[in-house]
C-alpha cells in the first residue's frame, strides 16, 4: 500500500477535530492492517489532532503510508511549547476551558502519543511545533 | 446483555436508529468524562473490550463520539439526561456507534449496569 495526503487543522475547531484520524483509520481498516495497530495509530493521530486544535494557531497533518509503516507529521504555526519535557509530564496542561468542556486538557495527550508511537520526534519554537511519528505495521 | 435489556436496566432510551442486530451483546463498560483519560487507559485494553463495550459519559460533545470511534466502542451512554445534537447523533450513526441516554447520573447508572453483569476493565 502506498498513500499520502494532507489535512488542514483549524484552531479551536473542536466540532471537526478528528477528521484526519477518522479518515486514516478507515483507510488502514480497508487495507487490512491489524486492529491493535489501527487502535494505536488512531489514538496517536487523534490526540495529536486535538493538540493542534486546542493549543495552536492552526496547522496541518500530513501522512505517508507504505507497506511497512505509517508516518504522520503535524506542523503548526505557533505559539510553540515552552518546555517539551514539562509538556510530556502526566497531568501538566495549559488547555483552556473550552478544551476541557470537550473532554481534553487533562495533560496526558502528548505522553499518550509518545507511548502509542514506535518513533516520536517533536521540535518546537515560538514559530510553531513539528511532531513526527511513525508506527510500524509488524 | 442485549441493548433492549440495557435500556430497561438504566430506564433509558436508544437515541440512534437500530445499528446492531437485536441479539447483539454488550459485556463491558468504561466510565469517564475526560476523553484523554479513556484514550490513555483503553489504548491497551484486552481485544474485544471496546468492541463489546459501552463508554458511559456525561460528555455530550462531538469529541465523545470521536473518542468512541477511535477506540472501537460499540456504544456510548450519555448520562444526566443530556441531549446530543442531531450532528452528534448523525456522526455516531455513520460511525456505527449506538447512542443510549438516561436521566441517571453516571455513578448510579454504573452501579445498575455492574449489578446486572456488565464488567469493567479491572474485572478482566
Amino acid at each position: 500500500m502506498q498513500a499520502t495526503g494532507k489535512f488542514v487543522i483549524e484552531s479551536m475547531d473542536l466540532d471537526n477535530a478528528g477528521n484526519a484520524s477518522s479518515t486514516i483509520k478507515k483507510m488502514l481498516t480497508e487495507a487490512g492492517v491489524s486492529k491493535s495497530i489501527i487502535k494505536r495509530v488512531s489514538i496517536a493521530i487523534y490526540e495529536a489532532e486535538i493538540n493542534v486544535v486546542i493549543h495552536s494557531y492552526g496547522g496541518t497533518c500530513t501522512y505517508y503510508i507504505d507497506d511497512e509503516k505509517i508516518r504522520v507529521v503535524f506542523e503548526d504555526t505557533g505559539p510553540g511549547i515552552e518546555d517539551i519535557e514539562q509538556a510530556l509530564e502526566p497531568g501538566f496542561s495549559t488547555a483552556n476551558n473550552q478544551a476541557i468542556t470537550y473532554g481534553f486538557g487533562a495533560g496526558m495527550g502528548l505522553m499518550n502519543i509518545k507511548n502509542a508511537s514506535d518513533e516520536f520526534d517533536i521540535t518546537s519554537s515560538h514559530l510553531g511545533t513539528t511532531l513526527d511519528i511513525k508506527i510500524y505495521f509488524n | 446483555m442485549t441493548i433492549n435489556k440495557i435500556v430497561e436496566v438504566i430506564r433509558g432510551k436508544e437515541l440512534t436508529p437500530p445499528i446492531k442486530p437485536a441479539n447483539f451483546e454488550l459485556k463491558y463498560a468504561f466510565s469517564g468524562d475526560l476523553m484523554s483519560d479513556a484514550l490513555m487507559v483503553l489504548r491497551e485494553a484486552p481485544e474485544g473490550f471496546c468492541e463489546a463495550g459501552i463508554l458511559i459519559t456525561g460528555n455530550v460533545t462531538m469529541q465523545s463520539i470521536r473518542t468512541a470511534e477511535m477506540l472501537d466502542f460499540a456504544a456510548i451512554l450519555i448520562t444526566r439526561g443530556k441531549v446530543p445534537t442531531k450532528q452528534v447523533l448523525d456522526q455516531a450513526y455513520n460511525s456505527g456507534i449506538i447512542v443510549l441516554g438516561t436521566n441517571d447520573v453516571s455513578f448510579t447508572v454504573c452501579g445498575k449496569l455492574y449489578s446486572a453483569g456488565i464488567k469493567g476493565l479491572s474485572d478482566l
